[in-house]
């Protein structure tokens, strides 16, 4: 009898439980898995670990876009695609199943639409990314400024693409790729001061390919 | 209550020297090493990977070391009659069991701030700055904790197989972080019968995405750890009561 009620008051209070129960990300079951990658992250996800998939599935996007891609120019020559230029077609899709694992992880986001808006010139997908990202944490201002960013560069105005995007250098989520953007805008629109700034901050990041472009920058600006 | 602490500490001491234990630590070393290596791969994004990496090794060996020692522990004693002289003492069932959850459940807590001790002076070496988040992940994962311990034993000494009762917390580790999945698919199945089975498992489960502070960090203010925590830590005491309960009532009707 006492087992009985014991068992009784499990299921009522797991069920009032479930009635309250909010999980803030997307079931997996709405996650579209590639082959690639779909046991790797349903592992993870029964472990509870999304974010630490999403983080590997950063590493991976990371690894693809960071590795030169090298075709034939039509006279049979081997070339090698100068740094963060090229075509890189799965960019979009593997930035949007980021999104998919942890709709959170905004540095993805920008990092996906910042690479195929103004390195790879593919606006379109970077709003798709953008959208995608904004749709599932609409309170994210960075994601905003992004879209502005992207349509005055359709338009050709860099102020106004400066005028968008300075705020997000500030940020600590904002990708080394967009201030390196910003700061040779600055440079471009003769605000030295300001491009030295950013090169500074540019040399805290992480990424070496980035501390030695600001360095050289810096030197070229005489501020080393 | 008084008869519970010698068991405890008698547990915790026994912890600390099982091999099973002490593997598991060693290993939480090698893995927390591990992660820098991959932190340094998501550049920019390092500490986030470091902070993410290290918490799931945490978890994922604590749980090891936990359901391991749930397991094989009570049925240990049962197998060598240890527990014989234990009981010829004037100590109840039930207080011999909570005693050696407690001890267990405490040796755990022990490792996995051992562990995140070390996790921590490791962020700091890279240049993270201290976020209450950290606490609240930490604290989400000794409640899962807490939540596996009871669970195994219970189901260790229903199935008197510590094999069997490895193999099913683990299944329903694992269920218990499809909760919404599985929420889903009732919906989905409607009012049919063959949803019932599917409703009653769903509220027998336990919800331990409900305790998965850990991956809400940095999650915008709204959707943030703050309101739930009361909540399961209410939702984790009473859960590991009710299988501390049932368990208690199996080991009463055991033939010992």
């Amino acid at each position: 009898m006492r087992w009985a009620a014991l068992v009784l008051a499990l299921i009522l209070g797991n069920h009032a439980t479930l009635q309250s129960f909010y999980w803030p990300m997307p079931p997996i079951s709405s996650v579209p898995l590639s082959a690639r990658d779909a046991t790797q992250n349903i592992f993870l996800a029964s472990l509870g670990m999304r974010r630490l998939a999403a983080d590997l599935a950063f590493i991976r996007l990371l690894m693809y876009y960071g590795t030169p891609e090298s075709g034939e120019d039509g006279h049979g020559h081997s070339h090698e695609t100068p740094f963060g230029a090229g075509h890189y077609p799965e960019l979009l899709e593997r930035s949007l199943r980021i999104l998919d694992l942890d709709p959170y992880f905004s540095y993805a986001a920008l990092y996906g639409a910042g690479a195929l808006a103004f390195n790879l010139g593919r606006p379109q997908e970077a709003v798709r990314v953008l959208q995608y990202a904004s749709a599932r944490n609409p309170k994210e201002w960075k994601y905003r400024a992004y879209l502005a960013a992207i349509g005055f560069q359709h338009k050709g105005d860099a102020l106004s693409i400066l005028r968008e995007l300075s705020p997000v250098v500030d940020d600590p989520d904002c990708p080394t790729m967009i201030k390196n953007l910003v700061a040779f805008l600055n440079l471009r629109a003769g605000r030295r001061g300001e491009a030295r700034r950013i090169y500074r901050s540019m040399l805290e990041s992480r990424d070496p390919a980035y501390q030695e472009v600001a360095r050289r920058a810096l030197e070229k600006l005489g501020a080393s | 209550m008084r008869a519970l602490w010698p068991i405890a500490s008698n547990t915790l001491r026994e912890q600390w020297r099982s091999r099973a234990y002490q593997v598991a630590l060693l290993f939480a070393g090698v893995m927390l090493y591990l992660s820098l290596l991959l932190g340094m791969l998501a550049v920019d994004q390092e500490l986030r990977a470091l902070l993410d990496f290290g918490l799931g090794f945490i978890e994922t060996l604590a749980l090891a070391a936990a359901v391991f020692g749930a397991a094989n522990q009570l049925l240990r004693e049962m197998e060598t009659k240890v527990v014989y002289l234990v009981l010829s003492r004037p100590l109840s069932r039930g207080s011999y069991l909570l005693g050696r959850v407690l001890g267990l459940a405490l040796s755990i807590a022990l490792a996995v701030l051992a562990m995140s001790a070390l996790h921590l002076s490791i962020l700091f070496f890279k240049g993270w700055a201290w976020h209450g988040d950290y606490a609240l992940a930490v604290f989400g994962i000794l409640l899962k904790l807490l939540i596996a311990v009871s669970l195994t034993t219970l189901l260790a000494l229903s199935t008197t197989s510590p094999l069997s009762a490895l193999t099913m917390t683990g299944i329903l580790w694992t269920l218990g972080h499809f909760i919404q999945e599985l929420n889903f698919l009732a919906r989905r199945l409607g009012e049919s019968t063959a949803s019932w089975p599917l409703l009653a498992l769903l509220r027998l489960l336990p919800n331990l995405e409900l305790l998965n502070f850990r991956d809400r960090i940095a999650l915008p203010e709204a959707l943030g750890t703050s309101s739930p925590v009361l909540f399961g830590l209410i939702y984790s005491l009473a859960y590991s009561a009710a299988c501390l309960l049932l368990a208690q009532a199996l080991i009463r009707r055991k033939d010992l």
